[in-house]
Formats: structure tokens, sequence, C-alpha cells
């Protein structure tokens, strides 16, 4: 493992213990007040999505293959999830389906998570649309793989999308 | 113009009036800057799920006191800590 993938797993793992964090406040919110499981399930899906990301870089061959698209899978549904929870609605056509072509994955990812910032305000918004763009990287990346701008691309999808989900997750953890 | 509360701000404008002490719905209503047959609603769902009490006051029969439970605070500590998440994701009127 490099320093940058070491870097990269452990802003991922942070980040993915402070949405888990921030989906059992909002699961304790919901068993008192009623209403959707949707907004605290979709951050648990990021959660585990992050812990997926994480454990994709440590982990070998196919087991580092199949996490690296559970990863983006995740990504999807957890903010189709929380899209849904903003607006009381579910897209049916966004139901997870099992997708084994990781460009593909990451690209629903990037549509997912951008028609998704139409609902959200300030930061959410704003760095919900940069983890939008990082997934789009990481898809463009994966197709120029293994030109040495491919791999840089990619990496730069990848610690943007670490970077940017640690940021989110620090901002709203509850205090 | 007044930008429209979500039901989660009146809750907890609700909520950070009892936490100062117990109070009668009117006041209440006035302080949470609600119509009071809208408070009465929402208090009677809020008792529902007890989140508060409403007391008759020993002095005067006619007289009542909605008192903050224990659910309640923890539910004004979750709310505080909350607040911007729920604002940015737009998940007020929904959870």
């Amino acid at each position: 493992m490099t320093p940058i993938e070491a870097i990269i797993a452990v802003l991922e793992l942070v980040s993915s213990l402070s949405l888990g964090l921030l989906s059992a406040r909002l699961l304790r919110l919901q068993r008192i007040l009623g209403g959707s499981l949707d907004a605290p399930l979709g951050f648990a899906l990021l959660a585990l999505s992050q812990l997926s990301g994480a454990l994709s870089v440590v982990a070998q061959g196919r087991a580092s293959y199949t996490l690296y698209v559970a990863t983006s899978a995740l990504a999807s549904a957890g903010f189709a999830s929380l899209q849904a929870g903003s607006t009381g609605t579910r897209k049916k056509a966004l139901a997870v389906s099992p997708i084994t072509i990781p460009v593909s994955v990451d690209l629903a990812a990037f549509l997912v998570a951008g028609w998704a910032t139409a609902r959200f305000r300030g930061a959410a918004r704003a760095l919900v649309g940069l983890v939008s763009v990082s997934y789009a990287l990481r898809a463009v990346g994966l197709l120029l793989i293994p030109s040495p701008i491919g791999m840089l691309v990619f990496s730069a999808g990848e610690t943007a999308r670490a970077v940017i989900l640690t940021i989110l997750s620090l901002i709203y953890i509850p205090r | 113009m007044p930008r429209r509360r979500s039901r989660i701000e009146i809750v907890l404008d609700i909520l950070d009036a009892l936490a100062s002490g117990p109070e009668n719905p009117t006041r209440l209503a006035t302080r949470a800057n609600l119509p009071y047959d809208r408070l009465s609603s929402i208090l009677a769902s809020l008792e529902s799920k007890g989140i508060v009490r409403i007391e008759e006051k020993p002095q005067s029969q006619r007289s009542k006191s909605v008192v903050l439970t224990q659910k309640g605070w923890e539910l004004l500590n979750t709310l505080r800590s909350l607040r911007k998440i729920l604002r940015d994701f737009n998940l007020e009127d929904l959870l």
C-alpha cells in the first residue's frame, strides 16, 4: 500500500465513522418523532460505502474489485435514499440493481449524487456536488487506466471523494 | 417576508420555550409564535409521543401547565445537534 492509499483509507474510515454516528442520531430522532427511515438509511449506506472504499484499498485482487464496486453502489443507494428523505418520494428506477461494471456504477453515483443536490442547501449542496464530480473523475480515470493520465485522474477522484466526504461528515457531526 | 417555519423548527421553538421551565399553553403559544389552536394540536401530538406532559395546576383546576419530559429533553438535545444537517439536507418536514 502506498502512502497516498493509506491516507485515503484513513480518511474514508474517519468519514465512515462520522456518517455512521449521524445515521444513529437521525435514527434516534426518527424513533422519537416517527416518519420516514430514508434519511438514517441514506447516511448508513454512505457510511458503509466509505468503509467499503477503505477496505478496497487494503484488500487484494477479487476482494478489492468487489469492494470497489460496492463503494459506488452503496453511495448511489445512499444518495437516492437521502433524496427520497428530502422529497418523500421514491424513484423506482433508482433502486439498487446488480450493476457489475465499475464505470457504470461510478457514473450512476455521479448522476444520483448530482440529482440529489437539487434538494439540498448550503454546504451540503456544494459538497455533495463535489462528491458527484469526484465519481465522474473515478469513472473517467478508470476508463483511461493504465495510462498515466488515467491513474492521475482516478487518484484525483478517489482523493477528492475521501477528503470531501470527510469534510462533510465533520461539518455535520453532532456536537 | 418571513420564511415559513418547518415542522421541526416549530417543535424546536416549543421545546426551547419549555426548557426554561413549565409554561401555560397561552404563554407558550406567544413564546413559540403560534396561534393557540395550532399549538394545541401540536401539543396533543407531542403529549401522545411522551415528549411533553400537560398538568393541571394544583391551585386552579382550570389552568394547565406544559412540562418537558425526559424524552422531551432528549429530543431537544438531539434536535439542537442536528439542526444544521436537517436544514441543509431538506429533511425538516419529513422525519
